[in-house]
């Protein structure tokens, strides 16, 4: 019977200290990349430039609603350039951002990525695309737009 | 490589050998044990207690919520005066200057170099029959710079290694007990033991150690703090007519 109120209290006052705070990925951020059905159809492969070891980061295997998947970006630089491999050609799609390095009190050190202050959101090969940006760190809270940070989709042209 | 703070170091630390030897020598005029009250109206003091804990444990103190988390103590340096205001009241002014390191292996930040000022200024009130007690209150202010180097993992891409520098400012209030234990006339060996509440106005990021608070763990902002150091003060006897 007492163990009810001495959680509640003890979350509340854990959340007070720790401020129960999104502090973001806190490594290699991750995009989300929306793809509409029939707007790629014959996309086999998603790979980026200046990576480490295989280019490839996913395989593609489409199914009938929209596609969503995780893509890492770079740190070292303001943009990343992904590659987008169909059977019988290649799209690039070159994403830019503004890379913010700082701290704060719920967190500590953190990464976030902005809209770039000048310049364009994105160049690419493909049509009818578009760029949201949403910080990768806030308040936990009920009503908070899930996936946070940047989301690009690719509509039906 | 010998600065004057690595001296000043040393000296803090052995210092209290010296002294206690002179005991023998000094001692020598006074009749009378000597007591707070009637031996001189200033003091200057040295603390030489604060890293003999560091350099016992190898200058390398785990911190026990963070599994891979050790700091080396680069030196605490604490130079502090009283002066006697009334029979059994003193003003005390003190000022400290410390610098550490800190490494962790399980965070995103890697390395904290941290170097602080601090001054305390407070008044101290004599205690029980024998003069030697004494409770003191003081006023903080701090001032420490954190520089930390911080690494976000990229496994795609690669790592982001950087480098970012805090300026905390803060201030604070100090009681601490002091018992006094007379080394001789001129020497003056005491005990205190505090107990400080302290705010930070300016800075923000985790203080592992705060110079003139200490080891912090995880507290944040306010932060509590107790310690307890041994400080060798040298006291001015004044003229003849003042005895």
């Amino acid at each position: 019977m007492k163990s009810y109120p001495t959680g509640s209290l003890f979350l509340i006052v854990v959340c007070t200290i720790v401020g129960c705070y999104d502090c973001g990925p806190q490594a290699e951020p991750t995009i989300t990349l929306n793809i509409a059905p029939g707007s790629l159809p014959n996309l086999r492969e998603i790979g980026a430039m200046g990576t480490k070891s295989d280019s490839v980061l996913t395989r593609v295997e489409f199914g009938n609603y929209y596609n969503t998947f995780g893509l890492p970006v770079s740190m070292l630089q303001d943009s990343t350039t992904f590659l987008l491999f169909s059977d019988n050609k290649s799209d690039t799609l070159i994403l830019f951002y503004k890379r913010i390095f700082d701290k704060i009190k719920q967190c500590g050190y953190y990464i976030d990525l902005a809209e770039p202050t000048s310049g364009p959101r994105f160049r690419t090969t493909l049509s009818n695309i578009s760029v949201e940006y949403n910080s990768y760190l806030g308040p936990i809270m009920i009503n908070r737009p899930w996936p946070r940070g940047i989301i690009i989709t690719i509509q039906n042209p | 490589m010998h600065s004057p703070f690595y001296i000043a170091f040393m000296i803090s630390v052995f210092w209290v050998g010296p002294a206690v030897g002179q005991t023998v020598v000094v001692d020598t005029t006074s009749q009378l044990a000597p007591t707070t009250r009637d031996v001189g109206k200033y003091s200057i003091g040295l603390d030489i207690f604060k890293n003999i804990p560091y350099l016992l444990i190898g200058n390398q103190l785990p911190r026990p919520l963070y599994r891979a988390t050790t700091m080396e103590n680069q030196g605490i340096v604490e130079i502090m005066a009283r002066k006697q205001t009334s029979a059994n009241q003193y003003l005390t002014v003190l000022v400290g200057f410390a610098r550490s390191e800190i490494e962790y292996t399980e965070k995103v930040e890697t390395r904290d170099r941290v170097s602080g000022w601090y001054g305390k200024v407070g008044k101290e009130w004599v205690m029980g029959k024998a003069d030697r007690s004494s409770i003191g209150l003081s006023g903080m202010a701090t001032y420490c710079t954190y520089q930390t180097d911080y690494r976000f993992e990229g496994p795609v891409f690669g790592d982001y290694l950087g480098t970012g520098f805090t300026r905390n400012v803060g201030v604070g209030i100090e009681s601490y007990l002091g018992y006094d234990i007379p080394l001789s006339p001129r020497f003056l060996l005491r005990w205190i033991t505090r107990l400080s509440l302290h705010h930070r106005l300016a800075g923000v990021g985790d203080t592992p150690y705060y110079p003139g608070v200490g080891i912090v763990f995880d507290s944040y902002d306010p932060i509590v703090s107790f310690g307890t150091t041994l400080q060798l003060h040298y006291r001015f006897v004044g003229k003849k007519g003042d005895r």
